[in-house]
């Protein structure tokens, strides 16, 4: 019994010795004992930007900030959207598309524009995008506008994946913009694409808005910049971090330019002081708040109307 | 793998790593050795759980020599009565300086500006429950009702057994002293204890962290801009999330216990079935309701002098549990309001609610995420935002800017909706005990099983998941 307690006790002192010594280590300037924020996965292959969340675990139910958080979310960013997964297997998708019934009836009967004029503009505006743009698309209650956005959306995938378009149907991008003509169109993607080099980003971005450009001839394309992420996302994430999206909004811009596209980049309306997504703004460090998608959606109008004021 | 994540029973690192390396050795060693290789596995899962902290491990190490000496003074010494105040103000100062002090003197900073008050602590993971485990094991020697233990090997597995440190079920000494002595590992056991894991194990991974997402959907909206419908969904996922997910990882403790060698005590028995919040309170978490009776409620007296006391004790243990569940005027609040239900249950419509089940069912079906959604949020401002949609009776109506929001989500939702609102009867599990064949039975396990692995992997390769946040 004494001898068991003895060597209990002893194993005791040792394990308190071995953590003494772990703090101290850490304590050391150039240990490099920390954990990286990411490991080091690479996200390729990753759909959806993501979010934290604050998840409930029984480990929370001790109490306030528990170091760690377990069930944060996969792909979170089905935020504002994901029904749209079901359309990601392509043949599925082309099938269904296929069979589109009313949509292309309800698209004939629209404005009056339409009719006389086969090569004018059928209708007013379109907006391309990921998750951020699926907030606008619910929430902004821009009436006129088309979306056609999903979670997950990136310059990878923007052109394989169909999408269910309000009164037009489950379409590709191809098939949409070969069956309509838009006034203007806004496109908004890159935060998904963040895992990628810029090397095979720009490029693909390029092509698309090449590709936008082909097919729709008399459209205004408006780049859209990328919406920052709080500070708190962007401290913790090896990928996603308001340095790598100004990185690449710099790149957009100059893109803009060369492709005489307009660039619109609404980060000053929402950002706090230090150019990064206000903390009051978004819940999930990603996405803001559906009450400010309003205010985005008049920003867009607004600057929209200045620019092509410009440039007439 | 980041191995800190070893202490989530639903983490690959706890299932492909710690667990068969440790029942390897568990397995292998005579039945003596049993204890010492508990305590160094729960031990080495407590390090390195706790790696960004090692300091929680030494006052891990602290509490058990604390309690094992305390328990000892308590019950040989003459002053014992000092003994065990001292050995429950140790545990009361560790936890609230812990748990407590950072939100109190953060408030307290808020009435002195520019004085920024900071006292940020981690939390010890386990702290509240090995805590509420080492008062319950002083107070018991203190009565008589155990003997001390005399063996700290034995004490030290007691307070740090892996598979209850984290989470509970809260265990009394009582309950395990004669398996902490001696207990044989029978296959048979372990058997059923691999059953009951994998079956806790799908609970948490492939019911609750999914629903759990739309809850995370109706927050990163903002509760202002969601329909009443999408409002009441998302108090509801949350219901649904908080019970599989804290069942589910009872259920797993149980089952680790099982494999182990012990008995441990059930935590939940279906308690969104009750018909009254005082019924609720007997079903859920039941060892940590068991704990505040038998160490809080009935010391002050219970319910045998007089109506006063009894209100007043039962505001105390209310509150108490409120705040024990997290450092929070949403606590406190969410502790304040079981307290004035159970007691208008107590005096008044307890007895026709318990004897008409049908109403007794509605009015908990309401009741329970309404008070859930409470201590969910815990800005009071934003909760009262929550609940003028859930009850759009003022302003904006019950519709939101995306009119047909709650639809999507229920599109999305409902198969988890169904599976949670079936599991939350004694159906499945009534059915479960009728099948004989178990074939069947293993077939199911091991579908769950392997469907809980496909979805932790890829929780796990995903990059956007994040340990810290």
């Amino acid at each position: 019994m004494r001898k068991s307690n003895t060597l209990t006790f002893l194993f005791f002192v040792a394990l308190m010795g071995a953590a003494l010594l772990l703090i101290y280590v850490r304590r050391l300037p150039a240990a490099g004992f920390g954990v990286p924020a990411s490991g080091g996965f690479g996200n390729r292959g990753c759909g959806a930007v993501s979010a934290a969340s604050v998840v409930w675990d029984p480990i929370h139910l001790a109490g306030a900030p528990v170091d760690f958080t377990v069930s944060d979310e996969l792909e979170l960013v089905e935020n504002f959207s994901g029904s749209q997964e079901d359309g990601m297997l392509p043949e599925e998708g082309a099938e269904i598309s296929g069979a589109q019934p009313e949509g292309a009836e309800i698209s004939g009967a629209q404005p009056e524009e339409a009719i006389g004029a086969p090569a004018g503009p059928t209708r007013d505006s379109l907006f391309i995008g990921d998750s951020r743009t699926v907030g606008i698309w619910e929430y902004a209650g821009l009436e006129s506008a088309d979306f056609f956005a999903a979670t997950g959306m990136s310059v990878f995938n923007v052109q394989e994946k169909p999408i269910s378009v309000p009164t037009i149907g489950k379409v590709t991008l191809e098939e949409l913009l070969s069956q309509e003509q838009y006034a203007k169109i806004y496109l908004m993607l890159g935060i998904n694409e963040l895992g990628y080099s810029f090397d095979e980003i720009l490029p693909q971005y390029e092509k698309l808005v090449t590709f936008i450009q082909e097919k729709q001839p008399g459209a205004a394309v408006f780049i859209q910049a990328n919406l920052h992420v709080t500070r708190a996302r962007s401290q913790s994430d090896a990928y996603i971090n308001n340095e790598a999206i100004n990185h690449l909004n710099g790149a957009l811009s100059e893109l803009a330019a060369g492709k005489g596209a307009f660039y619109l980049d609404a980060n000053p309306v929402f950002d706090d002081g230090n150019g990064e997504l206000s903390s009051e703004k978004s819940e999930d460090n990603v996405h803001l708040y559906a009450k400010y998608y309003v205010e985005w959606g008049q920003w867009i109008l607004q600057e929209t109307a200045a620019k092509l004021g410009e440039g007439a | 793998m980041d191995f800190s994540r070893m202490v989530v029973f639903s983490s690959l690192e706890f299932i492909g790593v710690f667990l068969p390396l440790f029942f390897l050795f568990y397995f292998l060693v005579p039945d003596r050795f049993k204890n010492v290789i508990l305590l160094i596995g729960s031990l080495t899962f407590y390090f390195v759980g706790a790696w960004n902290n090692p300091e929680h491990l030494i006052l891990l190490l602290l509490c058990i020599l604390f309690d094992f000496a305390a328990g000892l003074l308590v019950e040989k010494s003459r002053r014992r009565k000092v003994y065990l105040a001292m050995g429950i103000l140790f545990h009361l100062f560790c936890l609230g300086a812990f748990k407590y002090a950072g939100f109190v003197v953060g408030e307290l900073g808020r009435f002195r500006p520019g004085a920024n008050l900071v006292f940020d602590l981690v939390l010890p993971i386990g702290i509240s429950f090995y805590t509420f485990q080492g008062i319950s094991y002083l107070i018991d020697v203190y009565r008589g009702t155990v003997r001390a233990e005399k063996s700290l090997l034995r004490f030290a597995v007691y307070l740090s057994m892996f598979e209850q440190l984290i989470a509970g079920p809260i265990v009394v000494y009582g309950q395990v002293r004669r398996e902490l002595m001696q207990r044989s590992v029978r296959a048979r056991n372990v058997v059923r204890g691999i059953g009951i894991f994998i079956f806790g194990l799908g609970l948490k991974v492939l019911l609750a962290n999914p629903i759990g997402k739309l809850w995370s959907q109706v927050l990163a909206i903002g509760f202002e801009s969601v329909s009443t419908p999408l409002a009441w969904m998302g108090i509801v996922a949350y219901s649904f999330q908080i019970y599989f997910d804290f069942f589910g990882y009872s259920l797993m403790a149980i089952g680790l216990g099982k494999m182990l060698g012990f008995s441990l005590p059930k935590n939940f028995d279906h308690p969104y079935m009750s018909r009254t919040m005082t019924e609720f309170w007997r079903r859920w978490h039941m060892t940590l309701g068991a704990w505040f009776r038998e160490y809080v409620y009935i010391p002050l007296g219970g319910n045998r002098k007089g109506t006063w006391a009894t209100v007043r004790n039962l505001l105390l243990v209310w509150l108490l549990t409120g705040i024990w569940h997290g450092a929070g005027y949403n606590f406190i609040l969410w502790g304040a309001l079981l307290f004035f239900i159970i007691i208008v249950e107590k005096y008044i419509t307890g007895r026709f609610l318990s004897r008409t089940p049908v109403v007794g069912h509605i009015y908990m079906i309401l009741l329970i995420p309404l008070s859930w959604a409470v201590f969910a949020v815990e800005d009071i401002g934003r909760l009262g935002i929550l609940y003028t949609r859930l009850f759009p009776f003022f302003g904006q109506g019950p519709w939101s800017l995306f009119r047909y929001d709650y639809l999507k989500y229920l599109e999305l939702y409902w198969p988890f909706f169904l599976a949670g609102i079936l599991l939350s009867t004694r159906l499945p599990y009534a059915l479960l005990k009728k099948v004989k064949s178990a074939a069947v039975i293993w077939l199911l396990l091991a579908a769950v099983l392997s469907a809980s692995v496909y979805c932790m992997y890829r929780g796990f390769d995903d990059p956007f998941l994040y340990f810290r946040f």
